[in-house]
C-alpha cells in the first residue's frame, strides 16, 4: 500500500506540492493526472526521497529510506531519458541490478517481460520510439517491488506499447501490488487504473474512481434560448454554473438535460437548442485555476477506494 | 535499509557502473599510453644527459615529479565523469531510489574512484617499467637508488594520483562541469599555485605554507627521499601527503554536503 501524507513541496516561493494526501491500496491501480507543471513527478520524487519536502510517503507502512530492501519495496521509472548514452540497456540494467542486490538473470527476465529482448545490446541514441520507456520500467521492475510508480509512460509509447503497459499495470495489481501512474490525459490514464487522483498547480483537486471522476467530470449542458439573460439567472438560482458563450448560446453545469428544459420552460422561455456535451476531465483540467472542477463534490474521503 | 547493506550495495552499482562503460577500457589504454611515452622519453632523454639519481623516478611517473602529473590527469577526468553523469543522465536519481541513503552513495563513490585511479597508477607504473626495462642500453638504471628507496616516492605516486581521481570527481560535482573541474585540476599547478605563491609575504610561516600547497605536497610526495629510507625519509611525504589530503577532503566534503542538501 502507498499512502502519501501532507505531501508539500516548494520551489522557492512557489508550492510546487499543496498538502497532498492520497492513498493507493494493495491489489489496485492509481493514475495521478494533472497537466504538466501540476506536480505530479514531484510527488513521484518526494515518495523516492529524491526531493526534499513536508510530509512523507509510506510503502506498507514505512518510508522507502527504511525498507529493509529499497528495490523489492518500491520500483520507480521516472525519467526514460535518465541513462548514459555510453551503457547499451543491457549495461544499465546491470548496473541498475547491481545496486538492487538481485542476480544477473533478473535482467534478461525483465528485458523479456517489457519486450526488449533483441536490443539490449543497443545504446539509447538508435532506441526505437517507446524502447527508451520500456527499458525505464524494466529498472522499476528488477527487484520485483510491491509498489510500482511509474511517470508518465504514455506519451512515449505506440498502440501496442499501450497495450503492453495496461497488462502490465492489471497483473501487477491483481498479483496484489500497488501501482501509481501519472499522466496528463484522462482520456488516455483512466482505462489503465482504478482511481485517479486529479492534481491542479499542486494541490488536489479530485480524486475517485476513475470512470466515475471522468463520467462525471465537466458533464455539462449547451443550451441556446429566446433569452439567455433571464434563463442564466433562473439556472444560477436553481444552483447550476453557468458559461456563457459567445453566440448567445449558455453552457450549464450542475444540472442535468432535463433540470435545464424544467428550468426554461418554468420561466417561459423558448429553448432552441438543448444538447448534453460529454463528459471531457481533460478540457477541465485545462482551464484556468479560477474555474472551479465539476468533480470536486468527490473530495472528502483523503483515501481512494478502488 | 542498514548503513552497512547500503554501503555495499553502492559499491556494486558503482563497480557495476565501471564496467559496463567503453570509456572505462579507454582510460585504461590512456593510463598505459602516458606511462609508456613519458618513460620513452625520458629513456631518450637520459641517453642523452644525466638525469641523476632521481631519472629512474621521473620515467616511472612519467614526470609527475617535476610537476603535472599526466596519470593524475586522466584520473582526474575519469573522476569528473563519473559526477558529471550524475547531472547530465540522471545516474543520482537512479542510484537515490535503489540506495536511499546519501551518505553511502558518497562513500562508496569516494572508494570507488580512488580505487580505479589507483589502477590507473598501476597501470602506469606497469606500462613505464616494460619499457624502462627494455631500453636499449638501461641509461637510467645506473645512478638510480635501491629499491626500497624508490618504493616510498612510487607508493606516493599511486596515492597521489588516487587523490586526482577524488578531487576530480569532487570539483565536477560542485562545479556542475567535468571539463571545468579537469581544466581545474590542470591550471592549479601551473598557473593559479605561482599566483598565490606571489602573493604569499617573505616569513618563516609563509614558507612552511608554501611547501603544504597542493602542487607543492604533490612534488614532495613524489620525490626521492634526501637520505636513504627509513623513519626520518617518511616524515616529508606524508606530512605533504596529509597536506594534499586535507585539501582534496575539504573539496570532497563541500560536494558531499550540497548532495546531501540539494534536490537530486
Amino acid at each position: 500500500m502507498i499512502e502519501a501524507l501532507s505531501l508539500t513541496k516548494r520551489h522557492g516561493s512557489r508550492l510546487a506540492v499543496d498538502d497532498l494526501t492520497f492513498t493507493v491500496p494493495d491489489g489496485t491501480a492509481t493514475g495521478l493526472l494533472g497537466a504538466a507543471g501540476a506536480g505530479k513527478s514531484t510527488v513521484l520524487r518526494l515518495a523516492a526521497g529524491l526531493d526534499r519536502g513536508e510530509g512523507e510517503v509510506l510503502f506498507d507502512g514505512a518510508p522507502l529510506a527504511r525498507c529493509a530492501r529499497p528495490a523489492a519495496a518500491v520500483g520507480l521509472a521516472l525519467d526514460a531519458g535518465a541513462m548514459h548514452p555510453g551503457r547499451t540497456a543491457r549495461g544499465h540494467l546491470r548496473v541498475l541490478a547491481a545496486g538492487a542486490g538481485v542476480p544477473r538473470r533478473r535482467v534478461d527476465e525483465v528485458l523479456e517481460q517489457t519486450g526488449l529482448t533483441g536490443v539490449e545490446h543497443r545504446r539509447p541514441g538508435v532506441f526505437w520510439r517507446g524502447a527508451a520507456a520500456r527499458l525505464a520500467v524494466a529498472g522499476a521492475l528488477l527487484g520485483r517491488p510491491r509498489a510500482l510508480l511509474l511517470d508518465d509512460p504514455l506519451p512515449a509509447l505506440d498502440p501496442d506499447g499501450r497495450t503492453w503497459l495496461a497488462s502490465l499495470v492489471r497483473e501487477h495489481a491483481d498479483g496484489g501490488g500497488s501501482v501509481l501512474l501519472t499522466g496528463s490525459r484522462a482520456a488516455d490514464l483512466a482505462p489503465l487504473v482504478d482511481a485517479l487522483v486529479v492534481l491542479r498547480r499542486g494541490r488536489l483537486a479530485a480524486q475517485g474512481p476513475a470512470g466515475e471522476l471522468v463520467a462525471g467530470a465537466a458533464a455539462s449542458v449547451l443550451v441556446r434560448s429566446s433569452d439567455a439573460g433571464l434563463l442564466t439567472a433562473a439556472v444560477l438560482r436553481w444552483g447550476g454554473g453557468v458559461e456563457p458563450l459567445p453566440d448567445g448560446g449558455l453552457v450549464v453545469t450542475g444540472l442535468d438535460i432535463a433540470a435545464v428544459g424544467e428550468v426554461a420552460r418554468a420561466e417561459g422561455v423558448a429553448v432552441h437548442e438543448l444538447t448534453r456535451r460529454e463528459a471531457d476531465l481533460d478540457a477541465a483540467l485545462a482551464a484556468p485555476a479560477e474555474v472551479e472542477l465539476p468533480a470536486t463534490d468527490l473530495l472528502g474521503s483523503p483515501a481512494v477506494s478502488a | 535499509m542498514s548503513p552497512g547493506a547500503a554501503l555495499a550495495a553502492a559499491v556494486r552499482m558503482e563497480v557495476a557502473r565501471l564496467r559496463t562503460l567503453r570509456s572505462t577500457v579507454v582510460l585504461l589504454a590512456a593510463a598505459v599510453l602516458v606511462g609508456a611515452l613519458g618513460a620513452a622519453g625520458f629513456c631518450a632523454l637520459g641517453a642523452r644527459t644525466d638525469l641523476g639519481r632521481s631519472g629512474l623516478l621521473e620515467a616511472l611517473t612519467a614526470g609527475s615529479a617535476v610537476g603535472l602529473s599526466l596519470t593524475g590527469v586522466l584520473a582526474a577526468a575519469a573522476g569528473a565523469l563519473a559526477s558529471s553523469s550524475d547531472h547530465r543522465h540522471g545516474a543520482a536519481r537512479t542510484a537515490l531510489v535503489l540506495v536511499p541513503r546519501r551518505g553511502a552513495l558518497l562513500v562508496a563513490r569516494a572508494v570507488v574512484v580512488s580505487s580505479w585511479s589507483a589502477v590507473l597508477a598501476g597501470a602506469s607504473l606497469v606500462a613505464a617499467t616494460a619499457v624502462v626495462a627494455a631500453w636499449p642500453g638501461e641509461p637510467l638504471w645506473g645512478d638510480s637508488p635501491r629499491l626500497a628507496v624508490l618504493a616510498v616516492p612510487l607508493a606516493g605516486f599511486v596515492a597521489l594520483v588516487a587523490l586526482h581521481g577524488l578531487a576530480g570527481c569532487a570539483l565536477a560535482s560542485l562545479m556542475r562541469s567535468a571539463p571545468l573541474a579537469v581544466g581545474l585540476v590542470v591550471a592549479w599547478p601551473l598557473v593559479l599555485e605561482p599566483l598565490l605563491r606571489l602573493a604569499l609575504p617573505r616569513a618563516a610561516w609563509a614558507q612552511a605554507v608554501e611547501g603544504l600547497l597542493p602542487a607543492a605536497a604533490a612534488v614532495r610526495l613524489v620525490a626521492l627521499p634526501p637520505v636513504a629510507s627509513g623513519a626520518a625519509g617518511l616524515v616529508g611525504p606524508l606530512a605533504a601527503g596529509l597536506a594534499l589530503a586535507l585539501v582534496v577532503g575539504a573539496v570532497a566534503a563541500g560536494a558531499g554536503a550540497r548532495f546531501a542538501r540539494r534536490d537530486a
